[in-house]
């Protein structure tokens, strides 16, 4: 009774991508998440690249507000930079509609979703099963599971019941709001990266175009650079700098932990996906197709485990970590650690960078000339860079 | 320390870095147990919106 071969806590995309690849391979699944509506609240600003986001799903107009043929770097002076994109594509999703679709699909591959249901704790693992208890309003009952999957989110507190450390000190947190931007007068198929001191310490702002005249807008800052102000507070002069007439129809507010990676991402009979385990790109912030990836590996490695080695699960979650970490893991180890030098620069230096660039033709204007221009003149970032590549 | 719940947006921020599991979401809103807080002050720093604070 309330047996399954796997439970998923949180329904976002790495919950739903490891629920819909384990219920296709045949594993009896269980997917609970705690709010009344997949996809909603949106904590995003639902940027993808079309390689990442092709591995998984053919772009469907439903779920896809608009298309990114380009981008620009805005410099703290507001000197504007349009990059090379080098023939690649981006697209701003409609997470609501989006994270349903993957539900959706886990549904239909057979997973059981149910909405507005709360993990409240885990027990630990024994004879080869963990017991979840699990609240929906006043009504509380159990779930036992032969792994479960960790995609609760920021929050991450399913791995912390399993005694995993996936606490983010406040300096690798980017603690974010956004509004969604109505009436404003924009390119809708290029988005756009604020670097400044000024809006930003610690992180950037961006702007999302989701449509002719709407645009997700927002930004991110360490959580150890506030000076007593908050991110909606550095919002409201970014806005008022550079949106000053427009409409706002939505507002959200968050963190991304920019860590580049928790330390342990699995214990007996659990692995955790996502932003649970600080998979974002500690850079960019976005993390919807590492955890994707993430929760694909989870849910072939516990099918794998449970159908062909009957009960040995055990050994097989090792493979998780290594999976990821050949995915992704490296890289964002890599990005995290040219991250602090990049958001160490200082504006001035921003300023003459995209200086140099509008001066070049648009097909010389890459993120790696960018780069090469910062470290000019900035020996530790080189310095950085150098730690990165040995 | 102490929630504002007319500003906290349940975001979940503060509880990523709270390093003593002093906080929880229940039923859509914010808990503090103060048994479990030692005040390091680190949700206050993250708090997007600027919801927590000593004694608020």
């Amino acid at each position: 009774m309330n047996e399954y071969d796997m439970v998923v806590i949180g329904g976002g995309p790495a919950g739903s991508m490891a629920a819909c690849t384990a219920a296709e391979n045949g594993l009896s699944v269980l997917l609970v998440e705690r709010d009344p509506i997949i996809g909603h609240p949106v904590r995003c600003a639902e940027g993808v690249d079309e390689k990442g986001l092709c591995e998984f799903f053919t772009p469907d107009p439903s779920w896809i507000a608009s298309e990114m043929t380009g981008y620009n770097l805005v410099a703290p002076d507001g000197t504007v930079v349009a990059m090379n994109v080098d023939g690649q594509k981006g697209y701003i999703l409609e997470r609501i509609i989006f994270d349903r679709m993957i539900a959706e699909r886990a549904a239909g591959s057979g997973a059981m979703i149910k909405t507005g249901v709360e993990a409240v704790s885990m027990s630990e693992y024994r004879n080869g099963l963990r017991t979840v208890q699990l609240r929906n309003c006043s009504k509380e009952w159990s779930a036992h599971a032969r792994v479960v999957i960790a995609a609760d989110g920021v929050e991450s507190r399913v791995a912390r019941w399993a005694g995993l450390n996936t606490t983010t000190n406040p300096h690798d947190m980017e603690t974010c709001a956004q509004v969604t931007l109505s009436g404003i007068d924009i390119d809708p198929n290029s988005f756009s990266l604020y670097f400044t001191k000024l809006y930003a310490p610690g992180g950037y702002a961006w702007v999302f175009p989701k449509g002719e005249c709407t645009a997700n807008v927002g930004l991110g800052i360490s959580g150890d650079k506030t000076n007593g102000k908050n991110p909606c507070n550095y919002l409201d002069d970014f806005r008022a700098r550079y949106f000053p007439d427009a409409s706002v129809v939505a507002r959200t507010v968050g963190g991304v932990q920019c860590s580049g990676g928790a330390e342990k991402i699995f214990a007996d009979g659990l692995m955790v996906c996502g932003d649970a385990a600080h998979m974002a790109n500690p850079i960019t912030g976005g993390g919807i197709i590492n955890g994707l990836i993430a929760g694909k590996i989870a849910g072939e490695i516990a099918a794998d485990a449970l159908k062909t080695q009957h009960g040995a699960i055990e050994g097989n979650l090792k493979q998780f970590p290594k999976r990821c970490n050949d995915r992704f893991g490296k890289m964002n180890r890599r990005f995290y650690r040219i991250k602090e030098g990049i958001f160490n620069i200082p504006d001035y230096r921003f300023n003459e960078i995209a200086h140099e660039m509008i001066k070049l033709p648009i097909e010389k204007r890459t993120p790696v000339r960018v780069l090469r221009s910062a470290v000019f003149n900035n020996p530790e970032l080189l310095l950085l860079l150098a730690k990165v590549v040995l | 320390m102490e929630v504002d719940r007319r500003l906290c947006d349940v975001c979940g921020t503060c509880v990523a870095v709270c390093s003593s599991d002093a906080i929880t979401i229940r039923g859509n809103k914010l808990v503090i147990d103060h048994e479990l807080c030692v005040n390091c002050l680190a949700c206050v720093s993250v708090c997007p919106v600027g919801a927590l604070g000593e004694g608020k």
